[in-house]
């Protein structure tokens, strides 16, 4: 049972030899490692149980037993998703030996910000990160917070001047925020309910439907990481 | 720093003519049971832990009444004990010692600050000495002849006229701001009672309306000052010191947001549309919402004109309480019920609900400069062209008259444009007119004061429907202009209707579970449920008129004025009065009344904040 407020944080996936990735397959990989339910939309809880903390940070507090919570959903083919409550993906995947199997898609998160903000639909956004580009190091991101962004004309007049990189997403009926997609297929939602996973997959649909997930790339977790430290 | 600790105390003067005790009590009960005739009460509330005064038989002690003054800027000395009240001397000292009471009335009172002092021998006054601040004088502007030649007007236009002189005398005595106002009021009102355009019935109507007001105003801020044993007022809670203090504090939040119209004035603004080149679509109403037209800010001013071009006062709305009339406004009044002098602090009694009332006020302004006058046949027929033939616009403004007359017309669907004479149109707009102001002023509301946060909004506003017995029979209209308010953030989104029905329906929900003894939610919320198609159908012909107050009625100068420095609004410690002064009213009755349970003290310190508490 997850608690309820819990942040994952993780991202999209493929397997880049083409193979399925199943809950089943995580589990034989990594010892420790246990399915703990699976819901009807498809999502597997697992739960990774080690003596020995996944992250470095974590020696701080010495525990007889360390718990990491995971959040698996298959996709179409060889795609899936994986978040973990400790932001600890690629040191799951060092240990999967999976480190060099997986790639992350690309999600052209600059044009859909640009949509949400002229042709505003079920999502609003609540967030949003950007690159600002010909500034030199004078400045060089910038970030919005508000309920609904795209409905700011100052955001709209400031778009033309920047390049969003990651985005927080807001069910407009329910004014909550539903999910946060990064333009290297990083996602993060709070658990709160089987209603976030219904939620999340929702958006995930959204932005696959409108042709925002480029699926060939390939860069994996590990460059990913390196590009951003 | 002044902290109101030591709870409600209930003051009561008894006088038969020629003697004059006083009584204190802690409970209400003890303090009522021997009430008569002869008996006047107030609340005090104890500052620093002040024991009810007690007065001994035959011993001398002295009460000090004194204001208006702001608690925070006041240390109190050993020896004397504080309260506050509600009244214009808001500030009650109590000791025995003759010395310490004048040492501290000298150091208190300056400037604007009024005194009166009753020596007392056991319970029985014998002393009375007062001080006001100021001197009256008959103000001559408002006591020379008005000139007007019309019988049927005279007897109120003299009622006005000294009911007005009063008021101005009053604030002279304590050298009171509202002076001006009530001068600019009177040089208003002069002409217009003069101008023989307007009918006899109408200025009648203004003339009573304004005399209420005035007089409301007058008894309501100076009642239950010196002598106050000559000055009862009618609200028998508050019959020995009055309001004042409560009157005041609707004072200071209607003046902050008259102030940001008088300097950026919906009727100015709406002029300015002259100035801009009409669209090249003809009708407004065929402009999709996300066409980069409605990016445009209409209203939009150089820094230079804003400094340079004040557009100078508006007729001021001077705000009273009223338990007959609850919140309420007129063009030139504005009310708020007498419960939200102890229940301010709750959002069924939140001074927050005048903003709807001002709302009203500006709104009022925009129809009447966009409408057609319809007693000027030239005017009528003009609106009428630029509907029947859209590309003979000269200008954005006369595009935006025909835009703001097609959308009230089709609030009711009767009929298609190109099937209506000139004269059904017309007809059909004057009977949609009330229901299109009800729903323009939510709108603003909505944008303006709750800063389009949907979920704060629908909670104030039935949170507050909720006080109102036997309304049942407006919940539908009631569900209707929520759902146009908050469709003015929605306007731009695919779906935006039946998104806005969703939205609306589960805030209800939520509320109901926050609120489950209010009377009309679960009510709403069913009607949404049964009713759904009804009500999208009812949000799509209001769409046009929603589109209107987002893009005609909003201005991003006024609403960064209104929400200014609004974030400071919680750093105040509840109860306790500091040099911290309020920068935005709004923002802090927005904070400050959240309270499930109505408390006293909790909103008498909130409207001393307000009345004295705000920054210069």
């Amino acid at each position: 049972m997850l608690a309820s407020r819990t942040p994952f944080t993780g991202g999209l996936y493929t397997r880049r030899d083409a193979a399925e990735m199943s809950s089943a397959d995580l589990c034989t990989r990594i010892q420790g490692l246990q399915v703990v339910s699976v819901t009807a939309g498809g999502w597997t809880h697992l739960r990774l149980k080690s003596d020995k903390p996944l992250e470095r940070e974590s020696l701080d507090v010495l525990l007889p037993e360390y718990q990491y919570d995971f959040l698996f959903r298959p996709g179409r083919a060889n795609r899936f998703l994986l978040v973990s409550s400790h932001d600890v993906n690629v040191t799951f995947f060092e240990r999967t030996a999976l480190m060099n199997q997986v790639s992350r898609p690309e999600i052209d998160i600059s044009r859909l910000v640009q949509e949400l903000a002229t042709q505003p639909g079920k999502y609003s956004m609540g967030a949003v990160f950007a690159r600002i580009e010909g500034q030199g190091q004078a400045l060089r991101s910038s970030a919005f917070y508000g309920a609904d962004l795209g409905e700011s004309e100052l955001f709209r007049r400031l778009l033309s001047e920047v390049n969003p990189f990651r985005v927080a997403l807001r069910d407009v009926v329910k004014r909550t925020e539903i999910i946060s997609i990064g333009s290297r297929g990083e996602i993060a939602f709070t658990y709160s309910s089987q209603v976030s996973l219904v939620d999340a997959d929702s958006a995930l649909r959204f932005l696959s439907d409108r042709g925002y997930l480029a699926w060939d790339t390939e860069e994996t977790p590990h460059e990913h990481r390196q590009a951003h430290i | 720093m002044v902290k109101l600790v030591g709870g409600t105390h209930f003051l009561i003067l008894r006088g038969d003519g020629s003697t004059h005790t006083v009584e204190c009590y802690r409970r209400f009960d003890e303090a009522v049971a021997k009430h008569d005739g002869n008996s006047r009460i107030s609340p005090i509330f104890s500052v620093a832990g002040s024991s009810p005064p007690t007065f001994e038989k035959d011993k001398p002690c002295h009460l000090l009444f004194l204001g208006p003054k702001y608690p925070g800027e006041t240390t109190i000395p050993d020896g004397i004990d504080c309260y506050l009240t509600l009244g214009l001397l808001n500030l009650v000292l109590f000791s025995d010692s003759a010395e310490k009471i004048d040492s501290l009335r000298d150091s208190l009172a300056s400037g604007t600050v009024g005194w009166e002092r009753w020596t007392l021998i056991g319970n029985v006054i014998t002393e009375v000495e007062h001080h006001f601040p100021g001197r009256s004088s008959a103000p001559t502007e408002v006591t020379e002849p008005i000139g007007l030649d019309r019988k049927p007007l005279t007897p109120t236009a003299r009622e006005f006229q000294t009911a007005l002189a009063c008021a101005v005398g009053k604030a002279q005595l304590y050298k009171q701001p509202t002076e001006q106002l009530l001068l600019n009021y009177n040089k208003v009102l002069r002409r217009f009672l003069i101008d023989d355009s307007i009918q006899d019935v109408e200025r009648l109507q203004f003339l009573a309306i304004a005399n209420v007001s005035i007089a409301r105003l007058t008894w309501q801020t100076y009642g239950g000052t010196s002598r106050i044993y000559e000055s009862q007022i009618p609200i028998a809670m508050h019959s020995l010191l009055g309001i004042g203090t409560a009157v005041l504090g609707l004072h200071a939040l209607t003046r902050f947001v008259e102030q940001v119209f008088e300097s950026h004035s919906t009727r100015t603004d709406l002029a300015r549309l002259e100035n801009i080149q009409a669209h090249n679509a003809g009708r407004l109403l065929s402009i999709p919402a996300t066409d980069n037209f409605w990016n445009r800010d209409f209203f939009a001013r150089a820094t230079d004109e804003i400094a340079s071009r004040p557009d100078g006062p508006n007729l001021p709305q001077f705000a009273t309480f009223s338990g007959r009339d609850g919140f309420r406004s007129t063009s030139i009044s504005l009310s708020a019920p007498t419960e939200s002098i102890t229940g301010c602090n709750t959002p069924s009694w939140t001074l927050q609900t005048l903003t709807h009332e001002m709302s009203h006020t500006q709104v009022r302004i925009a129809l009447g400069f966009l409408l057609p006058d319809f007693a000027i046949p030239d005017d009528v027929q003009a609106v009428w062209t630029t509907i029947t033939q859209p590309d003979s616009a000269t200008n954005l403004r006369t595009q935006v008259r025909a835009f703001l007359a097609e959308s009230i017309r089709q609030l009711s669907s009767k009929g298609t444009l190109e099937a209506l004479s000139r004269e059904e149109f017309f007809a059909a707009l004057k009977d949609n007119l009330d229901e299109a102001h009800e729903i323009l002023t939510h709108t603003f509301d909505f944008l303006y004061f709750y800063r389009g946060d949907e979920k704060t909004y629908l909670r104030a506003v039935w949170v507050s429907w909720a006080s109102i017995p036997h309304i049942e029979d407006r919940v539908k209209n009631y569900i209707v202009r929520v759902l146009c308010a908050v469709y003015a953030s929605n306007l731009r989104r695919d779906n935006g209707v039946t998104m806005t029905l969703e939205s609306v329906e589960s805030a209800l929900v939520e509320l109901n579970t926050e609120f489950p003894d209010s009377l009309y939610i679960p009510e709403a919320i069913s009607e949404l449920r049964l009713n759904r198609e009804e009500y999208l159908g009812r949000l799509r012909l209001r769409g046009a008129l929603v589109k209107f107050a987002r893009y005609f009625l909003w201005s991003k100068d006024v609403a960064a004025m209104l929400s200014k420095d609004a974030d400071l609004a919680s750093h105040l410690v509840g109860g306790t009065f500091t040099e911290e002064r309020i920068k935005n009213p709004l923002a802090f009755i927005g904070a400050w009344s959240q309270e499930k349970i109505p408390d006293a003290i909790r909103s008498a310190w909130i409207l001393q904040q307000l009345a004295y508490g705000m920054e210069p």
